[in-house]
């Protein structure tokens, strides 16, 4: 038998299969997104897709319902097609590349702003100086090479360097050949730009055009996260960015998590194909800033990328297994700046791309980055830096230290592991509000569409609401007889589900709700960053009260309620105006160090101060975990704020402990 | 008080030179508050900032060694009145008595059993650490000869016990070198005692009617130049010996030195299972040797228990030996469940399935002590060590199937285990208290 | 010399509670049993007062056991088919309570219904007069429909129920309340669990004085280490104030000490061991001895050689004490 056709909806995409491929990847044949956030394990139930024609084989799966499954509805990774099929995607799984990309540019431009602005004083790691070469003479016969360096150390001093290829090209760009009948004649043209590169401890010429063109000299900052990769086009005359833009990262469709993709790696071209869907990923960025801002790929001289160590090593196409084996070393913690077009990124031929550097393999240089964007390096006071991904990052510190960990806290506040779960984007519920009695429920939805699902901001305000308003309890157990009619019972283990957002109202045709597993998940993701905190404070032997600040970063949607973090335990009980919520630090950090040589010489100090601690060996860290299990916390006197919330719900009569 | 990270940090050179082998001062400070590395290691520390910091980390239990070369055993130094707050660093010694009035065949019978006072449990070897010799006839002959015989016989060091300085120092000088614990019962002795201990180069326990005269008497000791003393508060009892061990321990925890030193406790009760429970008190309680007439192997046994699990450090994961275990009457057909070898981990496993009676194999994969989530983090528990101690631990003699139990939270790895085994995966309960309940329901085979 | 004061100051100290009910509390019990009230570190009456011993609770099942070893067996093996002259042997031996436990009406043990339990524990009360511990079969549906109407039938008796536990808190809790009983609030092994189900309970208004703690057992050599800590520092919190964390404390001694090798394996062990039949009840004292240091107010017993030595320990350590 010849192989299946096989045709997604919408977009029509359409591939051919043999036997014995799934329909996942069929989709990623077919270039159909569908969202699988385990890699096609078949355990996280976010492939849905339907059946509209033709037959598929496969194991039953917990993730539908019996009235869905009737409906035609399947995980795409868990079954076979054994015919010709139509297949629908329906809105909560697809991930298109741009969804959302106009919310986040906005966002992270906004964000970026309000760090560090204006940036210190203006030295580019790339740098164009237009220069005016004297015509030699005879009396002063000074080689091209050496005429040109000689300019360009006047601006810039130092050591210099040049490749072959400029000084071949150079006679030819410093003069005009004029062709006559039988002869030709050279013209001195000394007006000419250098683009001057820091490459280590020297200068490099990357290449010398004719004329002015100093005004265009451009550069990327980049955040290669797991969930989202964002880009900055700097303008590095003036140090402003000109445009974002920002998409998902198409890693996730092997697998949501660092660890997955470490695994997906050792398979054969597993390496390969998550390296290239990094580069892909960047050059669509880069072409969709290009097309906004009409500034030609030619005129990005240099990328600043900051992200988590797996994610670099990925970009970079170093070995990645060995971060996830003891002793846990990567294999490069501050890789030397390398030409962008080695990596087949399309910006200028010769453009470098830098990488900011890591502590360890578990603390990357987005943390670096964070560091350097939230000052908190050169703090007097004892500030607490919370990156708040799928991997937890924590850092604390003031001028005199910084120490940082690591926390594996899971996919739940991007969405993943959760039932109705779902990115930032576009239809997804980013604000939450729960009156009683009632239960009256208001939401927002980014962009104001019908909502699809729960985003980070709006799983941890659903979570306090439930809990202030006694439909959970301190443990996260539903109490349904709270409000009866809000609950519905699951299909397969009748166990009590929260309806967030009827079907009628939904934009997805189902009910959004959050079941007792989903709590569960919510509540560990949180603990675990709270214990990291826990681990890092004592560790160190000082008190929460002794923090004077502390910043969120991260990227899980804009309205993050700084009093709904502190209600489920997620952030420390502490002064509101202490706490404020800085997006993403990774692409800031990355941009300061690419609009100032101090801030990179900065940033190589930084990682050298930074003492990393390890979870997984401290014996402590799971007992935090334990008690910060709970809301907010099992001991209660941690966080007297939300003491005083659940003695206005209990009545005085039952104070709480 | 023990010195945090970050004030230890405050005394150090700040340059994070690495020359001490981490990363950053404050990386070795605080390796240096979880002791696990010595000031020693930093070059560069100023000698304001090592006598600052050494005076806040001198442990307050003067350290106290017994027997000599392979058979050196270190007491004291203790630093926690509660062993969860960091751990108990040295387990007490036992110590079994054997009196100079003995008739020679009762004593010889005695000295052979004390010799064979070695046991074998949960994998590690435990025992009788020394042997005590008891000058009741108080003739300096006969406690020379019996010491000489102990010492030879049980291959043990002795605690050379009597009411008299120069019986003491005739036994002394009869195991020259062997440096036994010399102990002196007549409190008036105790200062001739101390001048025989210093001249043999032994310790020296002395007994007092008093914690009041135990610290005047060791602060007349310590000024001779003597610090390797063993102290006894003279109580006997239960009660009273359990009072007296916590206050001189809770005292040393003040930096008290008078009663900075190790303790040694006697058990006196009337029956041998009160005799067990008196031991076993005094071992959970602060003594640092205890004692004891006990000699039958069911005696000591759980005296030996309460040791081991008492000075278990709380920071470590404690392991069970990776290997295939099997709970009830197993057969071809029963169910095979695989889990790591952090100890917790595997008694709730085994707990459940007893619980569920259904007969079961449990395979504890080697997984250096980590619990299951942890130990797939690190790459302990994957595809291919659940297959290599499946392969190595005969199972597939001893069932029909192929079907092997995965823990619920390694769901992720049941592809990798199905491919590189062959066994056919099940997916288990994430946490073992589903186990019972999924072996009686789930389990089909 | 005079030596530094070594008293702990402790500002708090264990609630005590009070189970069964004589007939002018309501009930018909001979005598009631008080737990708690420690005001110092276990058995050191120079750092608080320590009111009440700990007392000892002898286990009975409502039907034949499967797999005691044999020293039990000698013990138990004449009555234990029927918990009422069990219930009586217990008596004999010396108990302060009895400790039944409901093994039938789980739905691979007989799955009894309701009423046969009912029918059982009434019984028990009837023949003997000791304040009753009613333990469910650890199958919360089932549980959930035994339970409540056992506390019905019981009402007035002031029994203490287990076991509550993080999920499984509800039905129990609401039934205690209602048939005023006590409540045993279990956690495995895990002192922040401990709290958050003292939490939970309480949260639906049961009083935190009618509680008592199951923090798990764990025999000598098995893990016995894990539950000392525990103890040790549920005791600590409590003595610091902590009222979560103050109440007395219950342990399954005699089932953990009598279900690890040491006090099963008979004749291949003799020459190594020693006898079994002196070596398993020592195993039994010992672990109760042991977990008393670190800190237990309730124990569930079996072997009569180690409830003799263990109230013999308990009555030196306490000589002058209590009252």
């Amino acid at each position: 038998m010849s192989g299946l056709r096989i045709r997604f909806s919408p977009g029509n995409l359409e591939t051919t299969v043999e036997q014995g491929v799934t329909l996942l990847e069929a989709a990623r044949r077919a270039g159909a997104y569908v969202g699988a956030i385990c890699g096609g394990e078949g355990i996280c139930g976010k492939c849905r897709v339907i059946v509209r024609k033709g037959d598929v084989e496969g194991q039953s799966t917990e993730f539908l319902t019996r009235d869905e499954i009737r409906r035609g509805y399947v995980l795409a990774c868990q079954v076979y097609p054994r015919s010709d099929l139509v297949v629908e995607i329906p809105p909560e799984s697809r991930l298109t590349g741009y969804v959302g990309i106009g919310e986040d540019s906005r966002r992270f431009r906004d964000f970026s702003l309000r760090l560090a602005e204006p940036p210190p004083a203006l030295s580019p790691l790339v740098e164009k100086f237009a220069l005016s070469l004297p015509e030699p003479t005879l009396d002063n016969p000074t080689a091209d090479q050496e005429r040109l360096l000689s300019a360009v150390a006047r601006k810039r001093p130092g050591p210099l360097q040049m490749g072959l290829k400029v000084t071949r090209e150079l006679p030819r760009l410093l003069r005009r050949c004029e062709v006559a009948r039988s002869s030709w004649k050279w013209t001195w043209n000394g007006n000419v730009t250098a683009t001057v590169a820091l490459r280590g401890p020297v200068n490099e010429v990357l290449c010398v055009e004719r004329g002015d063109t100093s005004r265009r000299n451009f550069g990327l900052a980049l955040d290669v996260g797991t969930t989202t990769v964002v880009a900055h086009l700097v303008d590095l005359t003036t140090g402003i960015t000109r445009e974002a833009a920002a998409k998902y990262n198409s890693q996730i469709r092997f697998g949501a998590d660092v660890i997955t993709r470490i695994n997906y790696a050792r398979q054969p071209g597993g390496a390969e194909a998550l390296h290239q869907a990094v580069i892909e990923d960047i050059e669509t960025l880069i072409e969709e800033l290009s097309r906004q801002t009409q500034i030609g790929r030619g005129d990005i001289q240099c990328i600043v990328a900051a992200g988590n160590t797996a994610m670099l090593h990925f970009l970079l196409g170093l070995e990645v297994d060995v971060i996830r084996l003891a002793p846990f070393v990567p294999a490069a913690s501050a890789p030397p700046p390398v030409r962008a077009a080695e990596l087949g990124l399309r910006i200028h031929p010769r453009g470098i791309l830098y990488t900011m550097p890591m502590v360890g393999s578990f603390v990357g240089g987005d943390v670096t980055a964070g560091i350097l964007a939230s000052e908190i390096y050169r703090a007097e006071e004892l500030s607490l830096l919370l990156d708040i991904g799928t991997n937890g990052e924590v850092v604390l510190g003031n001028k005199e230290f910084l120490t940082a960990c690591s926390a594996s806290a899971g996919p739940a506040f991007e969405g993943g592991s959760v039932g109705c779960g779902m990115r930032a984007a576009s239809g997804a519920i980013d604000s939450l509000r729960i009156s009683m009695p009632g239960p009256v429920i208001s939401a927002t939805t980014i962009d104001g569409q019908p909502p699809l699902g729960l985003c980070g901001t709006g799983l941890i305000d659903a979570l306090a609401e439930l809990f202030i308003a006694g439909l959970l309890d301190r443990g996260g157990r539903f109490q349904p007889s709270a409000a009866p009619k809000h609950f519905r019972m699951a299909e397969d283990d009748g166990g009590a589900e929260f309806v967030v957002v009827g079907r009628e109202q939904s934009g997805s045709n189902r009910d959004i709700v959050i079941t007792q597993a989903d709590v569960e998940n919510l509540i560990r993701t949180k603990a675990s960053i709270y214990a990291a905190v826990d681990s890092l404070i004592q560790s160190v032997g000082v008190r929460y009260s002794d923090i004077r600040r502390v910043y969120i970063a991260g990227a899980f949607g804009n309205r993050l309620n700084v009093s709904s973090c502190v209600t489920i335990g997620l952030l420390p009980d502490l002064p509101p105006e202490r706490i404020q919520f800085i997006g993403n630090s990774s692409v800031a950090g990355a941009r300061l160090v690419m609009v100032s040589r101090a801030m990179y010489e900065q940033m190589q100090q930084i990682v050298e101060r930074i003492t990393y601690q390890d979870l997984i060996v401290d014996a402590g860290y799971m007992e935090r975990f334990t008690s910060a299990c709970f809301l907010p916390h099992t001991d209660l006197k941690r966080f007297p704020t939300v003491a005083s919330h659940i003695t206005a719900r209990l009545g005085s009569a039952l104070a709480p402990h | 008080m023990a010195l945090t990270g970050l004030e230890i940090y405050k005394h150090l050179p700040k340059t994070n030179c690495k020359d001490c082998g981490f990363p950053t001062c404050l990386a070795f400070a605080m390796k240096m508050a979880a002791k696990q590395v010595s000031l020693d290691k930093c070059p560069h520390v100023t000698p304001e900032a090592k006598a600052a910091l050494e005076s806040a980390a001198r442990p307050p239990i003067q350290l106290v060694t017994i027997g000599a070369d392979a058979q050196e055993l270190k007491i004291g130094n203790e630093t926690q009145l509660y062993r969860h707050e960091e751990k108990f660093y040295r387990p007490t010694l036992l110590a079994v008595r054997v009196w100079d009035t003995l008739e020679p065949t009762a004593l010889s019978a005695r000295l052979e059993a004390i010799a064979g006072l070695t046991f074998e449990r949960v994998g590690t070897k435990v025992g009788v650490e020394l042997v005590a010799v008891d000058n009741a006839s108080g003739d300096a002959a006969r406690f020379e000869s019996l010491a000489r015989q102990a010492v030879e016989v049980t291959g043990r060091p002795a605690v050379l016990m009597s009411a008299k300085a120069d019986n003491l120092q005739r036994a002394a000088r009869a195991l020259s070198g062997k440096r036994p614990l010399l102990y002196i019962s007549d409190p008036q002795q105790a200062l001739a005692a101390a001048a025989v201990a210093k001249a043999e180069n032994c310790p020296l326990a002395v007994r007092a009617e008093s914690l009041e005269a135990l610290a005047e008497l060791t602060s007349k000791i310590a000024a001779t130049g003597l610090e390797q003393i063993v102290i006894d508060p003279g109580a006997r009892g239960l009660k009273g010996t359990l009072e007296a061990l916590t206050r001189i321990r809770r005292a040393a925890l003040k930096n008290f030195r008078p009663l900075g030193y190790p303790a040694i406790a006697f058990t006196t009760a009337a029956t041998p299972l009160l005799q067990v429970v008196e031991a076993s008190t005094y071992v959970a309680k602060y003594a640092a040797i205890v004692v004891t007439d006990l000699i039958e192997r069911w005696q000591l046994l759980p005296v030996l228990a309460t040791r081991q699990d008492i000075f278990t450090d709380p920071q470590k994961p404690v392991a069970v030996q990776p290997k295939l275990y099997t709970v009830g009457e197993v057969g071809a057909e029963s169910p095979v469940l695989v889990t790591t070898n952090f100890s917790l981990t595997y008694y709730s496993v085994e707990g459940e399935v007893e619980a569920s009676r259904v007969p079961a194999y449990i395979l504890s994969v080697d997984t250096e002590g980590t619990s299951v989530l942890t130990a797939w983090a690190s790459d302990k528990f994957n595809a291919s060590t659940i297959t290599k101690a499946l392969k190595a631990s005969g199972i597939e003699e001893r069932v029909a199937h192929r079907k092997l139990i995965l823990p619920g939270l390694v769901a992720v790895l049941s592809a990798g285990v199905e491919d590189e085994s062959g066994w056919l995966v099940q997916i288990g309960p994430k946490e073992a208290s589903g186990i019972s309940s999924y072996l009686k329901n789930q389990w089909k085979n | 010399m005079s030596i530094p004061e070594v008293k702990e100051k402790w500002s708090a100290r264990v609630s005590e509670v009070t189970i069964g009910a004589t007939p002018a509390q309501g009930g018909t019990r001979a005598r009631t049993v008080t737990i708690g009230g420690a005001g110092g570190i276990p058995f050191l009456s120079f750092d608080g007062a320590l009111p009440h011993p700990p007392a000892i609770a002898i286990d009975v099942l409502d039907k034949q056991p499967v797999g005691w070893p044999k020293p039990l067996e000698e013990v138990y093996g004449d009555v234990w088919a029927d918990p009422v002259q069990w219930a009586r042997r217990a008596k004999e031996l010396g108990a302060d309570l009895i400790n039944l436990r409901l093994t039938g009406i789980h739905p691979d043990e007989g799955d009894w219904p309701p009423s046969k339990a009912v029918e059982i524990v009434k019984a028990v009360l009837e023949a003997v007069d000791l304040p009753l511990i009613v333990w469910g079969c650890d199958f919360p549906e089932k549980d959930q429909r035994v339970m409540p109407k056992v506390a019905e039938a019981a009402q007035g008796e002031r029994c203490l129920l287990g076991a509550v536990s993080q999920t499984e808190y509800r039905t129990l809790t609401a039934a205690a309340q209602a048939y005023g009983h006590t409540l045993i609030a279990a956690s495995p092994c895990d002192i922040n669990i401990a709290k958050q189900v003292n939490i939970l309970v309480t949260d639906m208004g049961f009083p935190l004085s009618d509680i008592v703690i199951y923090p798990s057992t764990a025999a000598l050599g098995y893990g016995m280490e894990y539950i000392y800590s525990i103890l040790e520092r549920g005791r600590l919190a409590a003595l610091s104030g902590d009222k979560l964390m103050a109440q007395p404390v219950i342990l399954d001694v005699g089932f953990e000490a009598w279900r690890v090798k040491e006090a099963r394996a008979d004749e291949e062990m003799a020459d190594a061991w020693g006898p079994l039949a002196y070596r398993g009840p020592a195993w039994e004292a010992v672990t109760a001895t042991d977990l008393l240091q670190g800190g237990a107010d309730l124990l569930i017993m079996r072997h009569p050689e180690a409830i003799r030595a263990v109230r013999e320990a308990v009555g030196q350590l306490m000589q002058g004490d209590g009252k």
